[in-house]
């Protein structure tokens, strides 16, 4: 570390004396303003919280000031702690630019540059000449040359292409992006987003730092700037703000746009006020556990859930103090984070003892706030508890994340000595550590996802320009990760991935794969199967976001069927294997469990909405085990769910719609705990047929006596539980995690799309459907498919073809769907009297046969009470009902009877007088 | 060369022997120091009476009596894992040696040499819970330090971190430098800790704010500090005893030999068992006490496939009649079998289940402030957790209620506990063998795998002998006390062999049972199976035979008609 000279005044001197042009309008000081305040070149002005930018006109301008002697005026970046102190590079070069800015322009221009006569000492930085050979500045114990470190990672900036990193990435075997103009890869991506920083006022620049590795020249500043992030980022900040300088006076002098003129001038000025920050990303990120002390002080990048924040903490940066007596002032910045006030007054004609005060609003601040960052569960070792890291963030990065968001964080990794006691002079060798962020970036598309209704728009946009950089997409932003750790991996993956969608029986394979210890049952796992390929969501891009309208492409499964048939198993397999799957069960889980709840953060205490398992799956499938046994009250809200795929939530003051995009896979047990075989299947189910028909496939999975089927059961099972090292069947099918990886895969890249010959078939699928239910003998159509049904074939061909990893689907596709169609309908929707299928058992949960029956019954009614046994008085209601059952062939329920007398009455045909047992029925008259 | 004076040198002075082996000539290296610690002191105290020389941190000598660095050794659940770990000063400037609690002077400069950084992991660990005192005789050994009147008023620092807090129990902080020794540690899990005893601030326990990272003037206050943490006993871990999966160990099958000793034979030890129990806790009713054998015998034997301890419901188990005599006794009985289980099993806890329990206690562990508070159900594996549903009454069970009826429900099910973080939870594998007693016929709030009914008379002087005071049980001889142990600890262990002979018989006399009887599914078949595993467990067999699958099958044959005529009975009336 080099001791910096004499040579920088403090921005606070700046600061003070940016008002004070009249007095120190010294044209001597020009060159003075960016080449020599290196990265304090800042003004406190710009920053956010308690910054004194007002303050100056409160305050007397003529207080002669003191720099403190011991440092110079630091980065004012709260994450870096640089002892190095740069000097530019590019000194003389801009010095003669505003050489030429003197003359042309001096009002404007030295308003802006001057300094006061106070901060005369950094009068000298100019004449160091950095580019000197003498000048060499090395880090500390390195052989690290910072100037050349600037001078690279100028030229970077300069002259980074995208074609670098596509040829970088196409070396690494990273899936890279093509570009669609070989200018594309020409065009110099920094210095565009230089442009727009200016433009948009912003003073942050990400910087992937694959994007250092793919530019030749600077392969070496990655791992400098990995290692040495103190020193070098500063340098860095530094190089960025000459060049922003520089391409703003290339611009100006170009006459471009906004660029004129007085307007350019202001422009200029404007950077020069300003901090401008690198923030470096884009690190493989590590496990929160393997942070070890070789870390410390070293750049690390982690992933993790921020589980609470601190409010927003003012942090003192440069305290102000002003000698009571002779009002001579003293700036003391903070120094390993103490702050010494100073004892006597510095002045020496003064040198009173004790009468410096802190001038609070004359101080400057900075914005700081403790994030404590907990690892995701997909990180943590099995058994073991998450860990937990502090971090500490600052200025533009203060409240960019809420707790539950998931971050991928790149920060300084620190160590700091815990004293047990502060008046003892013994440390137990302990050390605290954390890490003080540089980049954070919100991670996106997760298991546990970013809940962005619970966001305002706009309001935790994480700073900076240049988010991306490396001209990768934004899909390619979410997997940056992956794509560093052991891409080869992935790339292997895939291919394998491929190479499997070739094979012939791949449809079987998988099938068998998704629940190998539960026999048979194959139509049921084919369907599920389909479920987790799902269709394809349509018009969601066009539809104008999570408002527009949307056909739901998930598959809603339900299973009914005889307890121990294994149906909870098959829901715990596929939870397992669903990219967000969700399992719950109907009985332990009220409406808040499956929905969302607002609480209250007990740190913030401001309300929050915490997600409930269907938001949760967003995406995903939800596993609901005992589905018959829901509230009312949960189930009312899978009505909405189903078939709009949001929830909405109305408490404690917060009304909103949550998108729960989910398929639902249920299972439901028959109300006499065994399945009723002569009795239809709504009559089965304690469900109202609306839900009922909201499911695309329903099974009936019944435990049915077959022995040769028993035999291979039982030696199935008694495999499974007697032998010492159980294993699941010898037969050849897919591990789960390739399973998984398979259906992922498939869900994120496969969108098929319909062809000509498929929709014919799907036509004509449909058609059959709905003619099976044509009935010549009788002039009421039994209702057999709906458009609903239709609906589900197509979700469930778009899902056989993503499933064969096929761009379109074909009349394979349909067929297959059309026949697991017909068999779910030809268990489900079976009309026990009559054999028939009748889809308006599910969706009314009225069957022909009883529609029939209720219109014969309506008849005789009115025949008997038009008929001489009527008369005026009427019909009692036992007799009527008795001399109903005497004409008729089948057996006359009560509640049937009633149904029908009611359904009269509300026409207006009948009426009822008395009361039970007395009851009469009276034909209207004239009706 | 590590002859007893060197023992001894350890027990007086742990940190000087520290310092020399630091210093030793002859261990150049300093690579692995921590591992190099462990590896010496196992040595050293490798034999079981060295072992037995280090004091040990108990109930009954609590840290408070110990001088502040002694050597203790300590067996213990861990209970939390999720402190993160902390950075120490493994070399101090002038070449001696850091860690283990060892204070160093600070520099003049406050340089650091960030070099000589490394890490210690931090995790809680408090005495196991549900240890039968027997168990813990055994392993402490008989020597019991004199005990001062002081110890029962031992009031354990963070109380919240015990899964019973309301018993009497001791929580430390412990630190752990042997880094690849900690890594394998998990919730629950049982270990002796071997270490220096000290007091120390809990500063990775709770979390602050990088305070100093604060600019503190004389005028900014600085607000919550490490001043204001409180102190709690800390252990610094020299090495790590591991313990077996059921504590102690015990051979199986039992070494005695049938014909050489008619009297030790484990189907005669079995049958005197079951004679006990029946006639102290269960009102002579041996096929209930036949079934809690077999539950207190189950295990985890595999997680994928799921082959987990089959839960039971033990039904019709009067609740306590309100007598007038005992006017002074607690307001929750304990049934005697409570006791009778604590006398032969080394993990067994009695969750005496109320409205007020339900609905107040946590059963789920859960992070809080980023401190892990325990649960009831975190409990070591192996387990045998005695739920009584007597002190249910009518009433509303509210949302904790709700969740934590959902969590043990968990726990039979599928053996996990989702412990909860802000955020998220995280499922981790337990296993624990419950079994309900319950007052109807059946289970008020769970559903368990197997019920049997208890066949007692229900006269108020039957009842209140299910419920009997401790002084009123009738210990069997130490010797066959022992026996009995060893039945059940051995069996806990053992492993049963099936022959292809036995399972070509089970699968055809599966066929043919559901062609007599359509109702049977293969969920009986899965019972069956289980039972009859746990049935020759109980025998010490090695294998499973045609004869004790037909014995296993009449058993479950026996129990479910006893269900059912239990049921019908009770619903005419």
């Amino acid at each position: 570390m080099s001791s910096p000279p004499q040579d920088f005044s403090s921005s606070d001197a700046a600061d003070v004396d940016m008002q004070d042009q009249s007095v120190s309008g010294a044209p001597s000081a020009q060159p003075l303003f960016f080449a020599s305040t290196p990265s304090a070149a800042g003004t406190p002005a710009r920053q956010r919280v308690g910054t004194p930018s007002s303050a100056p006109d409160s305050e007397p301008l003529d207080f002669p000031t003191t720099p403190t002697s011991s440092s110079t005026l630091k980065n004012r970046r709260g994450d870096i702690h640089s002892s190095l102190s740069i000097t530019p590079v590019a000194a003389s070069r801009r010095a003669r630019r505003a050489q030429g800015l003197q003359d042309g322009d001096l009002d404007s221009d030295g308003t802006h540059l001057s300094m006061p006569a106070s901060s005369a000492p950094a009068l000298s930085a100019p004449t160091v000449p950095s580019d000197e050979p003498d000048e060499i500045r090395a880090i500390w114990g390195t052989t690290v040359n910072i100037n050349e470190t600037m001078q690279t990672f100028r030229s970077f900036l300069l002259d980074f292409k995208l074609k670098y990193r596509v040829a970088y990435d196409r070396d690494r075997g990273v899936r890279t992006r093509v570009l669609a103009t070989p200018e594309e890869g020409e065009a110099r991506l920094y210095v565009s987003y230089l442009r727009r920083m200016r433009q948009t006022g912003e003073t942050n620049l990400n910087l992937d730092m694959a994007n250092l590795s793919a530019y030749p020249p600077s392969r070496k500043l990655h791992s400098q700037l990995t290692k040495y992030p103190q020193e070098v980022i500063p340098a860095m900040d530094q190089v960025l703000k000459d060049l922003m300088l520089e391409v703003a006076d290339q611009d100006q002098q170009a006459g471009m746009a906004g660029m004129q003129g007085q307007q350019g001038e202001e422009e200029i000025a404007d950077i020069m006020s300003k901090v401008y920050k690198i923030r470096p990303f884009g690190m493989p990120a590590i496990n929160m556990r393997d942070l070890n002390p070789t870390d410390t002080d070293k750049l690390v990048c982690i992933k993790g859930l921020v589980i609470r924040a601190t409010p927003v903490i003012p942090d003192m940066k440069v305290a102000f103090f002003r000698c009571l007596k002779c009002n001579h002032t003293v700036q003391v910045e903070i120094d390993r984070g103490k702050i010494d006030e100073p004892a006597l007054c510095p002045r020496e004609v003064c040198a009173s003892v004790g009468t410096m005060s802190l001038v609070h609003n004359r101080c400057e601040f900075a914005d700081r706030q403790v994030i404590r960052l907990q690892e995701t569960p997909d990180a943590v070792p099995d058994g073991q508890t998450p860990h937990t890291v502090s971090l500490s963030v600052y200025d533009e990065l203060v409240d960019v994340s809420k707790p539950g968001d998931r971050l991928v964080v790149t920060g300084i990794f620190r160590s700091v000595p815990v004293r047990v006691n502060p008046r003892q002079r013994t440390i137990k060798s302990l050390f605290k550590t954390f890490l003080d962020v540089v980049h954070v970036r919100l991670g996106s598309g997760d298991r546990l996802g970013l809940d962005r209704s619970t966001r305002t728009t706009g309001g935790d946009r994480v700073p900076g320009v240049g988010g991306v950089g490396g001209g990768a997409d934004d899909e390619d932003e979410d997997n940056a990760d992956d794509r560093e750790q052991g891409m080869s991996r992935r790339e292997e993956m895939e291919m394998k991935l491929r190479e499997l969608s070739q094979q012939p029986n791949i449809y079987d394979l998988l099938a068998r794969s998704l629940a190998p210890s539960i026999w048979a049952m194959d139509d049921v796992k084919k369907g599920i199967l389909l479920q987790l390929f799902g269709g394809t969501n349509k018009s969601i891009a066009r539809g104008g976001g999570a408002g527009g309208p949307r056909y739901r492409g998930d598959i809603n499964v339900l299973l009914v069927g005889d307890p121990g048939v294994s149906k909870s198993q098959i829901l715990q397999y596929v939870h397992k294997i669903a990219p967000r799957g969700v399992y719950t069960s109907g009985k332990g889980s009220s409406a808040v469990g499956l929905t969302a709840y607002v609480t209250r953060d007990p740190d913030s205490k401001q309300l929050v909405l915490e997600s409930g398992a269907l938001v949760l799956s967003d995406g995903g499938v939800c596993c609901i085990d005992e589905f018959d046994k829901m509230s009312d009250a949960t189930r009312s809200v899978l009505h909405e769910v189903m078939e709009q795929q949001t929830v909405s939530i109305a408490k404690a003051g917060i009304i909103t719609t949550l998108n729960a995009r989910t398929s639902i896979l249920a299972a439901a047990n028959p109300i006499g705990s065994k399945y009723n075989r002569n009795d239809t299947i709504t009559k089965n189910i304690d469900l109202p047929p609306t839900l009922i028909s909201r499911f695309d496939l329903l099974y009936l999975v019944l435990d049915e006596v077959d022995e040769a089927l028993d035999r291979r059961l039982a030696q199935h099972l008694v495999g499974l539980y007697l032998e010492d090292a159980p294993e699941t069947g010898g037969q050849d099918i897919l591990p789960l995690d390739q399973l998984s990886a398979y259906i992922t895969y498939a869900r994120s890249r496969m969108n098929p799309v319909i062809t000509e010959e498929a929709s014919d078939e799907l036509v004509r699928c449909y058609v059959i459907l709905r003619k099976a239910g044509d009935d010549p003998r009788s002039n009421e159509k039994r209702i057999t498919a709906t458009t609903r049904q239709l609906e589900s074939m197509i979700r469930l061909s778009e899902a056989h073809a993503r499933m064969r990893f096929s761009p379109f689907v074909e009349l394979e596709d349909v067929k297959e769907a059309y026949r697991l169609m017909r068999e779910a309908i030809n268990t489900s929707a079976r009309d026990p009297t009559t054999g028939e299928i009748d889809m308006g058992l599910l969706d009314t949960g009225v069957g022909r046969q009883q529609r029939k029956l209720r219109g014969d019954m309506r008849k005789a009614v009115l025949v008997m009470l038009d008929g001489s046994a009527g008369g005026t008085r009427g019909v009692r209601w036992a007799d009527a009902l008795q001399q109903l059952e005497s004409q008729s062939s089948v057996r006359i329920s009560s509640a049937e009877f009633q149904q029908v007398i009611r359904e009269l009455e509300q026409e207006g045909l009948v009426k009822v007088v008395g009361e039970r047992e007395r009851r009469m029925i009276r034909r209207v008259e004239g009706a | 060369m590590h002859g007893p004076n060197n023992t001894m040198k350890c027990l007086r002075d742990p940190t000087a022997t520290l310092h020399d082996l630091y210093n030793d000539p002859n261990g150049t290296s300093h690579d692995n120091f921590p591992r190099l610690v462990a590896e010496h002191y196992t040595q050293i105290f490798h034999t079981s009476e060295a072992f037995r020389e280090i004091p040990s941190l108990d109930i009954r000598s609590p840290p408070t009596t110990f001088p502040d660095r002694s050597l203790v050794r300590f067996r213990a659940m861990v209970q939390d894992t999720s402190p993160s770990s902390e950075m120490y000063l493994a070399r101090s400037p002038y070449g001696k040696c850091g860690g283990w609690g060892i204070e160093l002077t600070e520099e003049e400069n406050g340089e650091v040499d960030y070099t000589n950084l490394r890490e210690c992991n931090v995790l809680w660990a408090v005495s196991v819970p549900a240890e039968s005192a027997w168990c813990a005789e055994e392993l402490d050994g008989s020597q019991t330090r004199s005990a001062s009147g002081s110890t029962s008023a031992y009031l354990p620092q963070h109380s919240h971190k015990f899964p019973h807090p309301t018993l009497p129990h001791i929580g430390v902080q412990v630190k752990i430098y042997d880094t690849d020794s900690a890594e394998k540690l998990k919730s629950t899990d049982i270990v002796t800790f071997v270490g220096i005893l000290t007091t120390e601030s809990s500063i990775s326990l709770s979390y602050s704010p990088a305070d100093l990272l604060t600019a503190r003037t004389s005028v900014s206050s600085t607000g919550t500090g490490l001043e204001s943490r409180d102190e709690v006993p800390t252990l610094h871990v020299l090495y790590i005893r591991e313990h077996t999966a059921t504590l102690l160990s015990r051979p199986y099958p039992s070494t005695a030999t049938p014909d050489a000793d008619e009297h030790s034979a484990p189907a005669k030890v079995r049958s005197e068992l079951i004679s006990w129990m029946a006639e102290e806790a269960l009102g002579g009713d041996r096929e209930a006490a036949e079934w809690m054998l077999l539950a207190s015998i189950a295990r985890v034997q595999s997680r994928s496939p799921p082959l987990l301890p089959p839960s039971l419901n033990l039904t019709h188990f009067p609740s306590p009649s309100p007598t007038p005599s005992t006017t002074d006794a607690p307001p929750t009985f304990l049934p005697t079998l409570s006791t009778v289980l604590a006398q032969i099993l080394p993990l067994t806890h009695t969750l005496p289940l109320s409205l007020d329990v339900l609905n107040k206690d946590a059963f789920v562990p859960e992070s809080k402030e980023e401190d892990l508070h325990a649960g009831v159900l975190q409990l070591p594996q192996g387990t045998v957790l005695l739920v009584t549903e007597g002190g249910v009454h009518e009433g509303k069970l509210v949302e904790q209620g709700i969740l934590n009826v959902h969590a043990l429900q968990e726990v039979m099910n599928t053996q996990t506990l989702a412990y909860k973080f802000p955020f998220s939870q995280f499922s981790f594998p337990t296993d624990i063998s419950c079994i309900v007693v319950s007052e109807g016929s059946k289970s008020a709030l769970f559903r368990t795998n197997i019920s049997v009914p208890l066949t007692a008379p229900k006269d108020p002087e039957a009842i209140a002998r299910l419920y009997k005071p401790v002084e009123d049980i009738k210990l069997p001889s130490a010797e066959r006390l022992a026996a009995f142990r060893d039945l059940l600890v051995g069996a806990r262990a053992g492993k049963v062999h099936v022959s292809e002979e036995t399972s070509e018989y089970i699968q055809r006399d599966f066929v043919r049972q559901r062609q007599q009887d359509r109702s049977v599914t293969s969920d009986d078949l899965i019972r069956r199976m289980s039972i009859a595993k746990l049935y020759a467990l109980s025998l010490h067999e090695t294998e499973l035979t045609v004869d004790v699958w037909e014995r296993a099958k009449a058993f479950d044959e026996r129990r479910r008609a006893a269900c059912a005529s239990t049921t019908t009975s009770s619903a005419t009336v």
